[in-house]
This record gives C-alpha cells, structure tokens and sequence, in this order.
C-alpha cells in the first residue's frame, strides 16, 4: 500500500476537518506537515461576519490534526489523549498571534470500520473531538504529554460555527486540564 | 508557491514593512485593538481585512504573514512572488517587463530572447534615468553619471513565473549624498525615473493606439518625455511571436506611495503589432547618425606630436573634454601647427581650451576631426624673466 496505517488516519483526520469545515462555509488548507512535526497540518479560513460584536472578519485557525484507533480512557467528562511533547508546547504557547487547535479523530478499532461506503451514504465512524491547549502547564515530561479533551467538545458542523464565532470577537481559549 | 516556500520568505518580512505596505495600499488599520496585532480594514469591503503581528518573534509570525500574502494574491489579483517581493523590500519601486505569449507558458524562454529582454530592461531603465537629468531626443551615449549609479544600485529579482518576467527593483535613493541635489523637489532620484518611465510608455501607448504616433516626434518637448532611446529599448524586447505581448508594470515603494493620477498606468500593454510604431517613432527622434560639428571645451590631457615637414610640432593630441549633455569624454585629435603651439601653452598653464570639431565615438578613445576655432580661455600667465 502506498499510505501507512498511520498515514490513513492522518489523511482521514484532514479529510473529516475538510468536510466539517466546508460545510460550515470555511476554507480548509492543508498545512506544511513536516516529518519532523514543524508547521501545522491545516488552517481554516474564515472570511465571514458572525455578529456585531465581531472584531475579526477574515482571519485564521491553526489545527494539529490527530488521530487515534485505540480507545481513549474517559474520565470526569473528559478523554485522555497522550500528545507528544513537540505538539503539547507548540499548542500551548500564549504568543501565537492566531488561536490553535487540537483536533484529535476518534476511529473505531477495527480498521474496516474506518470509513464505511454504501449507495446511501459514506460514513466515517465516530468523530474528531478539539481542545484548546493555550496556557496549558509546562510539562515536566520528556516525550509526550497527556491532554484531556471534554466529551462535550465533538467536532460538528454548529460546533465548528460557535468556535469560530466566538474567535472573531477574539475570545481567548486557555486550556482546563 | 508551496506553503513551506512561502513561510520560509514571508519570515523574513518585517512587521513594520507589511504594515507599511498596506497603509500604502488602501488599508486603514483599526485602532484600540490589542493582543500583539494590527488589524486593518478597507472602506470598500465589509470583510477583508489584515491581521499582521506587531513583532516578529511569535512563534506563528511566517504563518501569519503568509496569510497577509494569501488574502493580498486574491484581492490585488497578482502572484505571491511579486507581493512577497513588495514586502520584502519597501523602499524600492519594481518594474516588471513581462513577455506573455506562447513561446513563453511555461515561463521559460530562449537564451538569445531572455538576454534581449534583459538588455531591453536595463536600458530603458537608464534611458528614462537619462531624461529625467536631461529631457532630449536622444542621448548619444546615455552615460549621465546619476542615471548609471541608479543603475548600479538596482537589483535583479528572482524570475517571477506565468510567463517570462524580468523583474528589476529600482532604489528610490540611490546615492543618498546626491540627494540634495533633489531634495527640493521632494520627490527621490529613483522615483522620477520610474515615474517618468511609465508615464512615458502610457503617453507612447496612448498616442499610438490614438493613430496619433507622430505628435511625440513632431512635440519633443512635450511631457512626459519620450526619447529615441526608451524607443530603441522597448525594440529590443520586441516579441517574436506576433500573438505575444509586452506588460511593463510598476509596484510603488511602500515607503512612498503612488498617488493614481491622469497620465499613469501602473501596468502598459504592448502589442506585437504596436512596435513597428515604436520603431518609425525611434527613427525620427534619432538624429542623422551622420557626424555634426559640436563645441568642446576642457583640457589638454597630453601632448604626443612630432615635428612635421617644417619642423613645427604637431600631431596627436589627447584631451578631457566636456561634451554635450556636460558628459566627460576623453578624446583625441591631429593638431595642426598652430593649434598644437597652444595645446603646449595651454597645457603648460593648465588652461582649459575649448574648439569646434567632429566627434568619432570609438569603442575607448574617440577621435575629433576638423578642429577648428581652437583657442585657449583665458589669459596664459607671462613667466618671469
């Protein structure tokens, strides 16, 4: 196979970004993913004013994409996730001047359940989940750091609107581990 | 442009020179916003509007002014190149010459066309440079020392694809203790000669697509100025191919915006067709290439005559002279008898001379035939006995 196990999930975690986002009416770029974790793997474009109290009209979302077929733990409304810590303090830097996001896809175990075509639909099983990692603690870690992700924080269509309604009156989102 | 070339330019454009930039370009930036950003906005859209960083440390500074690239491409309508280009440097103007046309899709071209259009580039650039000091028909040897140290200082940029364009950014100072000589005219050195450049192609454009080419021959001194030479330059860019075009465009420095006024296009379209026009126009701004007589003045550099029949001596002379346009040329002639005895004296006292004659350029020293009325300025000082 020309992709990876792993490269599957990272192009179906673009893939679920891509069609979330579009159809939420935002433009979804690939990003400039380097072997070496430099860059981000996408950036959402918002061209649109949400409100009156909108400052920001046209600006960018950075997004690190992951995806995971294990199963997270779940605990007091929030999942687990181990992020490496090249990840953790790109995304919980406070002097990036646009808002980061981690966006993490939840696929089933068994990779046949992935992505699931029939004449009546496509369906990519289960979903991408985001937090915000802004001001999150140094860690004292050396590879990787475990992020916790709200349940609440599914990545849908509405969702994906109030997130980038609330960025363009410039709410700033600190990490709550 | 792939993102990670864009990054890798857009880190290097300061946050000062991007605000500059679109301060320069129409924007208005919204005061009282914090949190490290300048936002701007335009008064003819709800929507667009530039986020650049205050510093350039953020570790997502590139990102974000490669965002300022993206959303300037898909407003002004111009590849990222030329935009990054205008960002990276502020404080120049940039002319674009751009051949368009089949031969040239790919964005390549032939050796011998791309060295021509290059040549063409570099020379109307200096003919406009020329005539900004001197406006006249024709600039013999176009070697007017401000007009080459503009020159000098411009820089070739990177080929910009989508067609073969050779893009030349041109200092708005380009010798900075020279610049009182202009300073009264609030406008640098650099900036009048693209300015007169491209309001000189768009009178050229103009008056041709007018059917009116002869009034720029029949009204030298009409402005904006036109000379041979600008025509002979724009010939030498002429496109083989008779679908293909010429677009000469400008990009103001950001540092000294460009207000559009009547009489300037920032981008001049030449047909293929319109440079047999460009080429009737250039002949008759040319003068005859026939020798003329011409006034000379300056020194006598040495003396390397001998004696002749009569024993007298004469012959080779070699002098410093101002010739026209005040440009120093070094030059030599066969002086008879009676001429040489003065070159002696005036050489002697360090006088300066000054005669009639015709000049022959030559590729190092030119030659002056058919010296006449040669006299030396000035009293020649009597040695004590």
């Amino acid at each position: 196979m020309l992709l990876s196990e792993n490269n599957i999930k990272a192009e179906l975690s673009y893939a679920y970004l891509h069609a979330v986002a579009a159809r939420a009416g935002f433009a979804c770029q690939e990003g400039n993913r380097h072997e070496d974790g430099i860059g981000v793997d996408a950036k959402l474009r918002i061209k649109e004013r949400f409100g009156e109290d909108s400052t920001l009209t046209n600006f960018t979302v950075d997004i690190q994409l992951k995806a995971t077929a294990d199963q997270p733990t779940e605990a007091n409304g929030k999942y687990a996730y181990s992020l490496r810590l090249k990840n953790y303090n790109d995304l919980r830097s406070v002097e990036c001047q646009a808002p980061q996001l981690l966006v993490v896809l939840l696929l089933p175990t068994n990779s046949a359940h992935w992505l699931v075509h029939s004449t009546e639909r496509l369906v990519c099983q289960r979903c991408a989940y985001w937090v915000s990692l802004r001001s999150a603690p140094q860690s004292t870690n050396d590879t990787a750091q475990t992020v916790y992700i709200p349940t609440d924080n599914a990545l849908s269509v509405e969702k994906l609107r109030d997130l980038m309604a609330r960025f363009s009156r410039r709410e700033v989102m600190q990490y709550e581990a | 442009m792939k993102p990670d070339n864009l990054e890798r330019l857009a880190a290097a454009v300061s946050p000062q020179d991007a605000r500059q930039y679109a301060l320069a370009h129409g924007w208005q930036r919204v005061s009282a916003v914090n949190g490290g950003v300048a936002l701007f906005t335009r008064a003819d859209s709800d929507l667009d509007q530039l986020l650049i960083p205050l510093q350039a440390t953020g570790p997502d500074y590139a990102r974000r002014i490669a965002d300022v690239v993206d959303n300037l491409v898909a407003l002004e309508k111009r590849p990222a190149e030329e935009i990054l280009n205008d960002l990276l440097m502020p404080d120049v103007d940039i002319i674009r010459y751009r051949l368009v046309g089949a031969d040239t899709e790919k964005g390549d071209m032939s050796l011998v066309g791309g060295i021509r259009m290059l040549d063409g580039a570099r020379r109307s650039l200096l003919a406009a440079a020329c005539s900004v000091v001197s406006p006249v028909r024709y600039h013999p040897r176009m070697s007017r020392t401000e007009a080459l140290e503009l020159l000098d200082t411009c820089r070739l940029l990177q080929t910009e694809r989508d067609s073969f364009t050779v893009a030349i950014a041109c200092p708005l100072r380009p010798v900075e203790q020279r610049q009182a000589l202009f300073d009264e005219l609030a406008v640098p050195f650099g900036r009048r000669t693209t300015d007169l450049l491209m309001r000189s192609l768009y009178r050229l454009v103009q008056a041709i697509e007018a059917d009116d080419a002869a009034s720029i021959s029949d009204s030298p001194t009409a402005q904006p100025h036109i000379s041979a030479n600008l025509c002979d330059a724009l010939l030498e860019m002429k496109p083989s191919d008779r679908k293909s075009q010429v677009i000469i465009s400008a990009s103001w420095a950001s540092t000294h915006p460009q207000r559009a006024s009547p009489g300037i296009a920032q981008k001049v379209l030449l047909q293929h067709d319109q440079f047999q026009i460009i080429e009737d126009v250039y002949r008759k701004l040319r003068p005859s290439p026939a020798p003329a007589e011409s006034l000379f003045v300056g020194y006598v550099d040495t003396l390397n005559g001998s004696p002749g029949p009569d024993g007298r001596m004469q012959g080779e002379t070699r002098f410093v002279l101002v010739h026209e346009e005040e440009e120093i040329i070094r030059a030599r002639s066969d002086l008879g008898p009676d001429d040489y005895q003065k070159a002696v004296q005036a050489h002697g006292a360090a006088r300066i001379v000054k005669f009639n004659g015709i000049l022959h350029i030559g590729r190092r020293v030119h030659q002056i035939t058919k010296v006449q009325q040669f006299e030396i300025l000035g009293p020649i000082p009597t040695t004590p006995s």
